[in-house]
């Protein structure tokens, strides 16, 4: 049950997803003129940006059982001494409640595996860099190939710095 | 094919692509040792195969060696709609089976933790995947006849 309920959300997630894909894509490519890969790559870094805010609020607003990999980044040290990342709060039970679970598991799978997932890819942008190398835009496929990537990365550092600025922003207000 | 056919096909094949990738990611996660990041590398370069291999045979040169194959009366209505809403639903599997944010997230993750890892991930993912393509493309174009 807890299963279905899971897949149920990932597959309107990936629905959704892969839906604002192709319409952004169509709207950047087909509209507004951009090369195809452009308007793909970017799709894919303002889903890592996203990804990197989702992921940070998730993680910090969910108490796992299991260590969070987030704590090992330096920029959360401050956060995790002031008692703001849930772990570090002894008092504050863990989700090991049913519904609790669920919903933690459902909002990471319909957000990252579904809706995120599905609206950053990676087989389209490889064929894209295959057609420029095919029709010898051999910069322009380094370009969207090495820039794609980098700018992934640095997008998703931004999407999880934002995160933190408003997980201090929140305690601020609250305080 | 209408915006409301298109939204469709879209919507099923990037429900079906998510559904795969989560399963491919409990498939590693319960059954094998192997780390998170490695599931997702596995699926952009099988996704990317698939999609080498799909485009060649929906879209590219062999595609109208296909069409060209057949009589001129052959060639209804009916087929190139079918082709079209094939590649449609192509573009909605394969895009989102294989995801480009968790491969960043992984990205971030591991130069965080384990430098090593990180380049073995974004130079491995990237290149296997345009092997993949390309291999996908070209058995694709050798296949047909």
């Amino acid at each position: 049950m807890k299963l279905f309920i899971l897949c149920m959300g990932i597959g309107l997630g990936g629905g959704i997803g892969a839906t604002a894909r192709h319409a952004c894509a169509w709207l950047l490519h087909g509209i507004i003129g951009l090369p195809e890969y452009a308007s793909i790559m970017i799709v894919n870094i303002s889903g890592c940006f996203l990804i990197g805010l989702v992921f940070f609020l998730l993680e910090s607003m969910i108490n796992r059982t299991q260590l969070s990999k987030l704590k090992k980044w330096k920029a959360c040290e401050p956060l995790i001494a002031d008692g703001l990342w849930p772990e570090s709060d002894p008092t504050q039970p863990v989700a090991r409640d049913f519904k609790e679970e669920l919903q933690a598991q459902l909002l990471a799978g319909f957000l990252i595996t579904g809706i995120l997932g599905g609206m950053t890819t990676f087989s389209l942008f490889s064929l894209l860099s295959l057609n420029l190398q095919q029709n010898d835009q051999h910069w322009t496929a380094m370009f969207n190939t090495a820039g794609s990537v980098l700018l992934g990365l640095i997008a998703t550092y931004l999407g999880l710095h934002t995160g933190r600025l408003l997980t201090i922003r929140r305690r601020n207000a609250d305080q | 094919m209408n915006i409301i056919q298109v939204t469709l096909f879209i919507m099923v094949g990037g429900a079906g692509g998510a559904l795969a990738r989560f399963g491919v990611q409990g498939l590693f996660a319960t059954r094998t040792p192997l780390p998170g990041w490695l599931a997702i590398m596995v699926v952009n370069v099988t996704g990317s195969f698939m999609i080498g291999l799909l485009a060649c045979w929906l879209t590219g040169e062999a595609s109208h060696l296909r069409l060209e194959h057949l009589s001129p009366a052959r060639i209804t209505q009916d087929e190139v709609a079918i082709s079209e809403a094939l590649g449609i639903f192509v573009i909605g599997f394969c895009g989102a089976f294989t995801t480009f944010s968790t491969f960043s997230l992984d990205n971030f993750l591991l130069l965080i933790t384990n430098r090593g890892q990180f380049l073995l991930n974004a130079v491995c993912t990237t290149v296997l995947a345009y092997i993949a393509v390309m291999a996908g493309w070209y058995i694709g174009g050798s296949l047909l006849p």
